[in-house]
């Protein structure tokens, strides 16, 4: 819990103040290290990613989606946005990594589970999602980071690519 | 009558977006952050597999400098919205965010990060305070424009642990990459 507040300091969009220049800005703990078994390797993240791009261009209603593999700290390792991606894909990429990471699950299974109040945010978070799309990266049963895929054709074509992202992980 | 229907009219205009907006997702987070997006013409378009062909040989090129040097890299289009963003084994926290902001400051200044760092006001900023009164900017090379006939359509962004002089190479490699 305190490692995904601190991922998300750091990551946020306006993280001016990892900036030395802005001395009397706080400074957000850094996120933990990694241990060296539980980091996902560059080349088998962009083999995923670009496994579950492919899918999702290949589906019969193609669909021109954003795919991220995220670490444990939620910091992207591999990013891809196809030709065409819509910018609310990012959001919602970005919402189901931090789903998958904070609830240890994939995004549609939480969202099997989330109690859903119209205008409200789940368990008063607003980055978690109900929309599947995000799974969780496990190693030896233990989950050492996210596969999160948007794209335009809905949340059931996002889980079916991110399932296709996963399955090329070897560890 | 008439006026009954005015009035509803209007309350349900003033109503609507407070409404609509409790149930929205955030703006989208670009490198830039939450600036609206703007829709970018087709002949502005950065195509996928030039992206990914850029930033995998920016990132190979840092892995075999003498130095090695695991950089960060991205692809970025106008929007600041990350095309493709590759983070090599082993790299620092801090170059992820030294890779946004060197993107942004190409997007912002429409010139490469190492030429922002040369301007006469940049250069005489006193350490420890924002260029040009914006946080965001930053004046490490490494980033470039990526131009189409003379007008730029996105920037691809270095940032690794060997310094900027060294990301300026991997950028260069990068951008060789592209024919658009």
């Amino acid at each position: 819990m305190k490692r995904l507040a601190a991922a998300l300091l750091f990551s946020a969009p306006f993280s001016i103040f990892v900036t030395p220049a802005i001395a009397q800005a706080p400074m957000p703990p850094a996120p933990p290290a990694i241990a060296a078994d539980k980091q996902i390797p560059m080349d088998q993240a962009l083999a995923a990613a670009q496994a579950a791009l492919d899918t999702c261009l290949k589906l019969p209603r193609p669909s021109a989606a954003t795919v991220e593999i995220v670490d444990l700290n939620g910091l992207p390792k591999v990013l891809l946005s196809a030709d065409g991606a819509r910018t609310n894909s990012f959001d919602y990429m970005k919402m189901k990594a931090h789903t998958v990471l904070k609830k240890g699950m994939g995004s549609a299974a939480y969202g099997k589970t989330a109690k859903l109040t119209p205008g409200q945010p789940l368990e008063g978070d607003p980055l978690l999602t109900q929309y599947g799309g995000g799974l969780p990266i496990m190693r030896n049963g233990v989950m050492v980071g996210a596969i999160s895929v948007s794209g335009p054709t809905g949340q059931i074509d996002d889980d079916a690519c991110a399932a296709a992202g996963a399955a090329k992980f070897h560890f | 009558m008439n006026r009954f229907v005015c009035i509803a009219l209007l309350s349900a205009a003033l109503v609507t977006p407070a409404m609509a907006q409790r149930g929205a997702p955030p703006a989208p987070m670009g490198v830039a952050g939450h600036a609206p997006p703007v829709a970018i013409a087709a002949d502005k378009e950065i195509p996928f597999d030039q992206a990914l062909d850029a930033a995998r040989t920016a990132m190979d090129t840092c892995l075999k400098l003498p130095r090695k040097s695991t950089a960060v890299v991205m692809v970025v289009d106008l929007n600041g919205n990350v095309r493709v963003q590759l983070t090599p084994d082993g790299t620092g926290l801090p170059f992820y965010d030294y890779a946004r902001r060197k993107a942004y400051t190409v997007l912002k200044k429409g010139m490469s990060s190492g030429d922002f760092a040369k301007l006469p006001d940049v250069a005489a900023t006193p350490r420890g305070q924002a260029f040009q009164g914006d946080p965001q900017l930053i004046n490490f090379p490494g980033a470039s424009p990526i131009m189409k006939n003379g007008v730029m359509i996105g920037a691809l962004s270095v940032s690794g642990p060997t310094g900027g002089g060294e990301d300026e190479k991997c950028t260069a490699a990068g951008m060789a990459k592209f024919h658009l």
